[in-house]
């Protein structure tokens, strides 16, 4: 199952930002990143709340409050990224600083809150990954 | 001030992994979570496109590709949100981040982008970050296996 999972997040959650590069080579006005992203995320909404709503699963408060918060988040850091864009930081350093420090803060909470221990494969395969990740971003 | 910027993204993000681990701790509903973090930015969204003067319009091509890829981010996010119920946050996350391979690999056959050394490297790394990855798992899933036996 594990594996699985893995595998789906390896092959979906790349494809998912592709989208903004296909409409850039198809010289939309730019206003047009609004509607993109509202069907976007509504689409998203609908793929895992129509299944939900068929089984008669409800919002519970935990999820509605924790969403909210995980939304809040990922707008933030969204927006200081565009603002370090903005201000003349190249790409090849915003975004291996963030995606790279975010990994690093993950794994920090996760070993020192969550109580989080890692074999030696899994530290190895952490480690190249983050490496892999920094050099992703540089290119 | 851009590089503290990008330090306070990296926090934020990184935050956002936590939280979700953290909701997963409170025995949040994977789907309910992300239904609901999905939710608040559509309607941010929403608003901010009903405000254009243009009334946003939707090319009917633009529809048929943020309807497949916000699919593809909402697929990945219930996948994330299950895994760290039973995986690691960092392993989790960390597979979310090294994603960004397969869009670089779909653009250079796509629109012929060159292929640098720099991504040659980053590609080969990742495919050996996710080896040692699966292999750690499933030493950890056998250690298991071993200590209950043991203890049966």
């Amino acid at each position: 199952m594990w594996f699985l999972l893995m595998l789906v997040i390896l092959l979906t959650n790349g494809m998912s930002a592709f989208g903004l590069k296909m409409i850039a080579g198809w010289a939309l006005p730019e206003t047009v990143k609004y509607p993109y992203l509202t069907v976007w995320y509504a689409g998203g909404l609908a793929c895992i709340g129509m299944p939900m709503l068929m089984k008669g699963l409800k919002l519970g408060k935990t999820e509605i409050l924790w969403g909210a918060i995980a939304g809040a988040l990922s707008i933030g850091g969204q927006m200081a990224m565009a603002v370090a864009l903005g201000s003349g930081v190249p790409g090849h350093v915003v975004f291996p600083i963030a995606i790279g420090g975010s990994i690093f803060v993950v794994a920090l909470v996760g070993r020192l809150v969550f109580r989080e221990r890692m074999n030696l494969p899994t530290a190895l395969g952490v480690a190249l990954g983050f490496v892999a990740v920094i050099l992703l971003g540089v290119s | 001030m851009g590089l503290l910027l990008c330090f306070l993204g990296a926090l934020s993000f990184g935050l956002l992994g936590t939280a979700l681990k953290a909701a997963e701790r409170r025995n949040a509903n994977a789907s309910g979570l992300v239904v609901a973090s999905y939710g608040w930015p559509a309607l941010v969204m929403f608003v901010r496109t009903a405000l254009l003067k243009s009334g946003g319009h939707v090319p009917g091509r633009v529809f048929l590709i943020a309807v497949i890829f916000g699919t593809c981010a909402a697929v990945a996010s219930w996948a994330f949100q299950v895994s760290i119920r039973i995986g690691k946050v960092t392993v989790g996350w960390l597979m979310m981040n090294l994603s960004a391979g397969v869009p670089v690999v779909v653009s250079i056959w796509m629109y012929h982008e060159q292929l640098t050394p720099l991504k040659v490297s980053a590609f080969v790394l990742a495919i050996v970050s996710v080896f040692f990855l699966f292999w750690g798992q499933l030493a950890e899933k056998r250690g298991l296996g071993d200590s209950s036996a043991k203890g049966s």
